[in-house]
């Protein structure tokens, strides 16, 4: 389907006391999806995203027929006030929601898009909006030191061990070996600690296990894009795996997943944005198949 | 610098000579400016970076009175177009505009960070009484280039050709005439040649004063190559101001920084100008007649 490009125009609007910056963008000839979508940006960057991912891909969206905001939580890029952490963008995102609804009254309905730690606050703050219908979650972050080791002793020290420049440093001498399985050893213990620590208590939960209940009590649908060469990705799957605050979550009818081979974390090149654009875009119409 | 007054902001897109571009004007509330700060952002991801270091300071500068103003270049940040689409010619003409859009009887700053230093030297032939803030200005395009290129090396690198993987690297491709996409952004010759051609200099004319500043470990004097800048232009009877100060590279670190030492120095120093300005006229005016 050709489309024509999208009208975009500066959202200014309030969380709290503080100034914050957005960009909408719109369908270029009305007919409006009741469905619109909040970019909400993780890690340390700001509304454009690395390499413009999210101008790019908000323009795509928008071109089919969503209405698409991206915008500066408080701290970041152009908006005003201090810099938080992803656990504290709450009040962010629930400003930025209801600014698109404010500036487009055919939005019923909002799709929260999150990379990273956004991906991780959309889980557990997105869906306590009421106008949420979804999330697109890409390569959530899920970090802790438990899940880092568990994912290095996967996927690094088994690379390791098959290199043959691995076993040359260590029989000539040139390897720190005593350092180095100190440290497997210590990894082995943290990734054991992952699989056999008991589920939380409701009071004083970890994101992670804050996370899992929001997923596990949104009525609406989420779309999981992991890149396959992405660590974060890794460790997210393998801590969905073996936390029992997670069991069964990602298997659930209303969790879709897609995985674009080959793509690191932030889809750096034409091809792999390309086909996450692609992949929200027909997610999203399967939500509103009346569009 | 009087009181900070109440500060006000507004955003659009604007015309550019294709498309339109995000133009961010920080003032203040009562409108009255004492001149205009023109922003001129770095290159790619430099631009992203520096972006909250930039927000900071235009609030500040607002604050004393400038009308600062901050546009995204032609196919970066929120600007029309990919990065692709992006010349040389064009940037120029994105911040010559703004330029001339400025008051003519109020003082004028251009503030280049990294290589908008490049860009802010391109323009002052239009206006060379107009000053320079310098946040780590880039010299030489050419070796700018040279080390984004280099810095990612590592990453994926796609020739946009039909040829399968080049044997050329992406310099050399780009010499010929080839497109890259390297580390998400496509460069193109159109964008790229004139980076490399860009050096640092200011027009026969310039009239304005220079506040170059350089972050590092500790406070001091500019790194060499900068100094020799410096002194240069000293020797041709500029006023130039520098200052290394102690600070992480914001541009390019890791997570978001913020250098609390560079936005105040800077604030003096543009400061200063409005003062230049301004006092001779205050005092005219109270003179006894």
């Amino acid at each position: 389907m050709s489309a024509a490009a999208p009208v975009e125009q500066a959202l200014g609007f309030r969380c709290g006391e503080t100034q914050l910056w957005g960009v909408l963008a719109r369908p270029a000839q009305g007919g409006e999806s009741a469905i619109g979508v909040v970019i909400v940006v993780g890690g340390p960057q700001y509304r454009a995203g690395s390499h413009r991912q999210f101008v790019l891909l908000a323009r795509r969206v928008a071109e089919h027929g969503f209405a698409t905001l991206r915008f500066d939580c408080r701290g970041m890029g152009d908006s005003d006030g201090e810099q938080r952490s992803f656990e504290d963008i709450g009040p962010d995102i629930h400003a930025a929601i209801d600014a698109l609804r404010r500036a487009c009254p055919a939005v019923r309905q909002v799709v929260v898009w999150g990379l990273c730690d956004a991906a991780s606050a959309a889980m557990m703050y997105a869906v306590s909006h009421a106008d949420v219908a979804g999330i697109v979650a890409a390569n959530p972050w899920a970090r802790s030191e438990a899940s880092l080791a568990a994912a290095q002793v996967k996927h690094y020290y088994t690379a390791r061990l098959a290199q043959r420049e691995f076993w040359i440093k260590l029989l000539r001498g040139g390897l720190d070996w005593r350092g180095s399985i100190g440290a497997l050893l210590n990894n082995l213990r943290q990734a054991r600690s992952l699989s056999s620590r008991p589920a939380a208590p409701h009071a004083d939960l970890s994101f992670q296990a804050r996370m899992a209940r929001g997923l596990a009590g949104f009525r609406g649908r989420m779309l999981l894009i992991l890149a396959s060469n992405d660590l974060t990705a890794k460790e997210f799957l393998q801590y969905t795996e073996s936390s029992a605050a997670w069991r069964g979550l990602l298997a659930d009818a209303k969790v879709q997943r897609v995985e674009v081979s080959d793509a690191d974390h932030t889809f750096s090149c034409r091809a792999w944005r390309t086909e996450v654009e692609n992949a929200t875009i027909a997610w999203l119409r399967s939500l509103a198949p009346s569009s | 610098m009087s009181a900070s007054r109440p500060v006000a902001q507004q955003a659009a897109f604007v015309r550019g000579a294709v498309g339109t571009r995000w133009r961010l004007v920080s003032e203040p509330a009562d409108g009255d400016c004492v001149g205009t700060v023109v922003a001129v952002h770095g290159f790619a991801e430099e631009m992203n970076k520096s972006r909250h270091m930039a927000a900071r300071m235009a609030r500040l500068l607002a604050a004393d009175g400038w009308r600062v103003v901050q546009k995204d270049l032609l196919g970066c940040g929120d600007s029309s177009g990919d990065f692709a689409d992006a010349t040389w010619p064009a940037w120029v003409a994105d911040v010559e505009e703004e330029l001339v859009q400025a008051d003519s009887g109020r003082p004028v700053w251009l503030w280049g960070t990294r290589a908008g230093a490049l860009l802010a030297a391109a323009v002052l032939p239009r206006r060379p009484q107009a000053h320079l803030l310098l946040w780590q200005p880039v010299l030489s395009g050419a070796q700018h280039l040279q080390q984004f290129l280099r810095l990612h090396a590592g990453a994926r690198i796609v020739g946009s050709g039909k040829s399968p993987a080049s044997s050329l690297s992406p310099a050399q491709q780009l010499r010929a005439g080839t497109p890259v996409e390297i580390a998400g952004y496509e460069l193109t010759p159109a964008l790229t040649g004139g980076l490399e051609a860009a050096t640092f200099d200011v027009p026969a004319d310039f009239s304005g004063r220079i506040a170059w500043f350089e972050l590092g470990d500790e406070a001091g004097e500019l790194s060499p190559a900068a100094a020799r800048g410096a002194e240069r232009l000293r020797a041709r009877g500029v006023a130039v101001e520098t200052e290394t100060l102690a600070g992480p590279p914001f541009w390019q670190t890791q997570e978001i920084e913020v250098c609390e030492a560079l936005l105040l120095r800077s604030q003096a120093a543009v400061d200063a100008a409005a003062l230049a300005t301004t006092l001779p006229l205050a005092a005219l005016a109270e003179s006894p007649p």
